[in-house]
């Protein structure tokens, strides 16, 4: 009879956990759980359990006689363990202290990942727009009072759009907390209303369909919406057919354009946005100064264009208005 | 006189029964056979241990051999001491439940 390699599924499932069995036990348990896998037809969930309860005992057992000099043989391993264990039971014994460090450290954990994510998205991860070194903020002066705001009102934003020659362009959106409904449950989503030519100026285009475009801005245009890939996966299942399906938002219908990239994420600042739709009006209609909404307006820079020149530029601007 | 807790007095039941020079994988089976209890070698091995380090019973290792993975059995048997604790708890418990069948319902 010719040697014979053994077929790899006859080797024990455990062989790596044994090595969790203290020292002193481990040949004669191990070589026990061996002899059973075997010789006995156990169910694989049983073996399993009498593996696992076997490692559990041999520790819990050292552990109440903990007192007793340690067996020659030990290692890092089983000291490691051994602190492990004795580290849940002192915790078990106080309960409210427990309770009181889990907190603390969950608090502390859950303040480090907000602040990362911020952190990652404003200054670690290259935003996924077009050359975003060039796309700036447009921030409101209060003259008298010397503050800086983020708002704006829209009117003067189309305004500045218009005038400055260090811009390729100029865009703004506004938050808007939409009630989608038309599936099974309603929910609020953040979504903004931004002016139609954003996502050219942003250089980014939809992964699935189009994004929003000039014409969607016009007043007789239908009413459309573009989704981001998150609300997309978790509200319509990553359905591949969206483009054209209508949503309801705020009860009005919107058609289904098209859906942004994983890695979009517009604004940067705000809440992420979950939908974007089109500010309606035509270009004077929505530079009328009389209930212009607040927007945070972001401008593209032109190539030629320094930040420094378009400071310049912008200030001239913004003193005539 | 010896204490002995529940599954000690088990696994000593098991060493009367299965005889000199049993091991775990035996012990095992009679216990989870007639009890219907689950038990792990991990348990049978540190309880027995136990009873090592208080004189009940002895144990020497034997050979290895291929079913077990070339690992070694350790071979345990009842001292005298081990012998008298078991038959003395089995008394006791006998004695406290002397006429109790009816009432506990035990066939």
């Amino acid at each position: 009879v010719s040697p014979r390699l053994k077929p790899s599924r006859d080797r024990d499932p455990l062989r790596y956990l044994s090595r969790l069995l203290p020292a002193s036990m481990r040949e004669v348990v191990a070589g026990d759980l061996e002899e059973i896998r075997r010789t006995r037809q156990l169910s694989r969930l049983r073996y399993w359990w009498i593996s696992a309860a076997s490692i559990l005992s041999c520790w819990v057992s050292r552990q109440s006689t903990a007192d007793q000099p340690a067996p020659t043989g030990d290692n890092t391993m089983s000291t490691f363990l051994q602190d492990v264990a004795y580290g849940f039971r002192v915790l078990r014994r106080a309960p409210g202290f427990t309770a009181a460090a889990v907190l603390t450290l969950g608090i502390g954990i859950g303040i480090n990942a907000a602040t990362f994510s911020i952190v990652n998205i404003l200054s670690l991860k290259p935003l996924a727009y077009r050359h975003p070194s060039r796309v700036a903020f447009i921030l409101g002066t209060n003259a008298a009072r010397h503050q800086r705001a983020m708002n704006l009102p829209l009117a003067d934003a189309i305004d500045v759009g218009r005038q400055m020659r260090s811009f390729e362009g100029v865009a703004a959106y506004e938050y808007w907390s939409a009630n989608l409904t038309g599936g099974s449950v309603p929910e609020r989503i953040q979504a903004y209303k931004v002016t139609a030519e954003t996502f050219a100026l942003l250089g980014v285009d939809a992964a699935t369909g189009r994004a929003l475009t000039a014409s969607d801005g016009k007043p007789e245009s239908p009413s459309v919406v573009l989704l981001s890939d998150g609300l997309w996966q978790r509200r319509f299942g990553g359905d591949p057919s969206i483009v054209g399906r209508v949503v309801m938002l705020d009860g009005t219908a919107h058609t289904v354009v098209g859906v942004m990239p994983r890695r979009f994420e517009f604004p940067v600042f705000n809440f992420k946005g979950e939908a974007w739709t089109a500010f309606k009006g035509t270009p004077d209609a929505l530079a009328r100064r009389a209930g212009s909404p607040s927007i945070v307006a972001i401008a593209r820079l032109k190539p030629e264009a320094s930040y420094q020149s378009a400071q310049a530029e912008l200030d001239t601007v913004m003193h005539r208005l | 006189m010896e204490r002995l807790g529940a599954f000690e007095q088990l696994l000593l039941l098991a060493l009367v029964r299965l005889g000199d020079d049993t091991y775990g994988v035996p012990i095992r089976e009679e216990i989870e056979g007639r009890t219907g209890r689950l038990v792990s070698p991990g348990a049978i091995y540190t309880a027995l241990d136990r009873l090592e380090t208080r004189g009940l019973v002895r144990s020497r290792l034997g050979d290895a051999s291929a079913e077990r993975g070339g690992k070694r059995k350790r071979l345990y048997r009842l001292t005298a001491r081990g012998a008298g604790a078991i038959a003395q708890a089995h008394a006791t418990m006998a004695q406290m439940a002397q006429g109790l069948k009816p009432k506990l319902g035990t066939p």
